[in-house]
C-alpha cells in the first residue's frame, strides 16, 4: 500500500503540480523536501512508501541523493521526476536503483500509471516475502 | 499577492516568478536531452536562476550584480508572437572556445574555416538551441507559438549590451551553467520583452498552473 509519499524538489511550483497530479481516490500523507540533502534526511526519518525525486537541485542533486537513499534502503521505491530525459541520465538513475523515471511536467495520467506500477511491485514483493517465510 | 521588493518597477509576484522558474527549469531539462543527443556527452545544467529587472536598471544589474564585463560572445535572436522580444545569450570568450573544442572533437576544420568562423557557427547552433529551448518551450508549455529571426553572433564584443535594451522594456534574466563532459561552460540568457508581452506571459503562467 502507498500511504506516505516523499516529494523532493527545489521548486515549490513543481511540488504543487506533483501534489495536484496525485490520484484523488484516497488521502496520501505528503512530506516534502527542497533539495537532495533534505530529501535524504526526510527519507531516513519518514520512511515513505514512495519517493518522487527531482534531479536538478541545489545543495545536493538528485543523482547523489538517489545513491544515498538506495544504499540506505535497497527496497526504496524512488520515481525520478525530471525534464532531463537524456539516455545517459536514464541509464544512470536506473543503475542506481530508481524504480522508474517520468518526464516533467507530470500529468495526472503519468502519475497514476506510475503509482499503479509501484503498487504492483509492492504486491509482488509482499507475496515473495510471504512465500519465503 | 506579494511583489518582489528588488524589482518594484516590474510587477511580478513571487508565485509568478516561481512558476516562470519551473517552466524554465523544464525547458532547460528538455534542451539538455536534445543537446546530449547531438554531442553524445552527458550534459549537466544547473538550476536556472530567473530574475526580472526593468530595462532602465539593466546596466546597473549587469555590472554590479552579475559582474559581467567584456569581452564576451553574444548571440542575438529576435522572436515574435504573443511572447515577443529579443533573446541575448551571453558567454565569456573562454566558454565559447571550450564549446568549440567539445563540438569539434575531430578537428581539421580550423585550417579551412578559421577558428573565429567555427566558433561563430558553433555559438550560433548552441545559441539557437538554447534560445529555442527557452523561448520556444516556454511558449509550447504555455500553449503558444513563437517565430524567430536567424541568430546573429557577435564574437568578443566589447560594446555594452545595454545599448540594445529599451529603457521601457522588461528584462527576464536566466542564469544557468552548463557542463559538457568535463568542461564547464557558463552563460547568461536575457529575454528582453515589452510590457504587453510580459503581461501576456504573466497571464499565461497562471493558466499554466491552473491546468494541474
Amino acid at each position: 500500500m502507498i500511504n506516505k509519499i516523499l516529494m523532493v524538489d527545489d521548486s515549490e511550483v513543481a511540488l504543487k503540480i506533483l501534489k495536484r497530479c496525485l490520484p484523488t481516490d484516497k488521502e496520501y500523507e505528503c512530506v516534502t523536501a527542497s533539495d537532495g540533502a533534505e530529501g535524504v534526511e526526510a527519507y531516513k526519518s519518514e520512511k515513505p512508501d514512495l519517493t518522487f525525486l527531482d534531479l536538478t537541485m541545489p545543495v545536493m542533486d538528485g543523482i547523489e541523493a538517489l545513491e544515498i537513499i538506495m544504499n540506505y534502503d535497497a527496497d526504496a521505491m524512488v520515481i525520478v521526476c525530471t525534464a532531463d530525459s537524456q539516455k545517459k541520465v536514464y541509464d544512470k538513475v536506473m543503475s542506481l536503483g530508481a524504480f522508474m523515471m517520468i518526464k516533467k511536467p507530470p500529468s495526472k495520467e503519468s502519475i497514476k500509471a506510475a503509482m499503479m506500477q509501484v503498487l504492483q511491485r509492492l504486491k509482488e514483493s509482499l507475496r515473495n516475502n510471504e512465500s519465503s517465510l | 499577492m506579494m511583489i518582489i521588493p528588488n524589482s518594484t518597477e516590474v510587477p511580478i509576484s513571487e508565485d509568478e516568478k516561481d512558476i516562470l522558474q519551473e517552466v524554465m527549469n523544464i525547458s532547460f531539462g528538455q534542451v539538455a536531452a536534445e543537446l546530449a543527443e547531438i554531442i553524445d556527452v552527458l550534459v549537466v545544467l544547473s538550476v536556472p536562476n530567473v530574475t526580472v529587472v526593468p530595462g532602465k536598471d539593466f546596466q546597473n544589474y549587469l555590472s554590479k550584480k552579475l559582474k559581467l564585463s567584456p569581452p564576451f560572445n553574444v548571440i542575438e535572436q529576435s522572436f515574435s508572437g504573443k511572447l515577443s522580444g529579443i533573446a541575448f545569450l551571453v558567454f565569456s570568450s573562454e566558454s565559447g572556445k571550450n564549446m568549440v573544442a567539445i563540438l569539434d572533437e575531430e578537428g581539421g576544420e580550423d585550417g579551412i574555416q578559421g577558428i573565429d568562423q567555427l566558433e561563430k557557427e558553433t555559438l550560433m547552433e548552441i545559441g539557437n538551441m538554447l534560445t529555442g529551448a527557452c523561448v520556444g518551450k516556454i511558449a509550447e508549455q504555455l500553449d503558444e507559438v513563437v517565430y524567430y529571426t536567424l541568430p546573429r553572433v557577435i564574437l568578443n564584443s566589447s560594446s555594452s549590451l545595454i545599448d540594445l535594451v529599451d529603457k521601457d522594456s522588461v528584462v527576464i534574466l536566466v542564469k544557468t551553467e552548463f557542463q559538457f563532459a568535463d568542461n564547464d561552460v557558463s552563460g547568461f540568457l536575457f529575454l528582453i520583452t515589452n510590457q504587453d508581452s510580459f503581461q501576456w506571459l504573466k497571464e499565461a503562467l497562471h493558466r499554466y498552473i491552473e491546468q494541474f
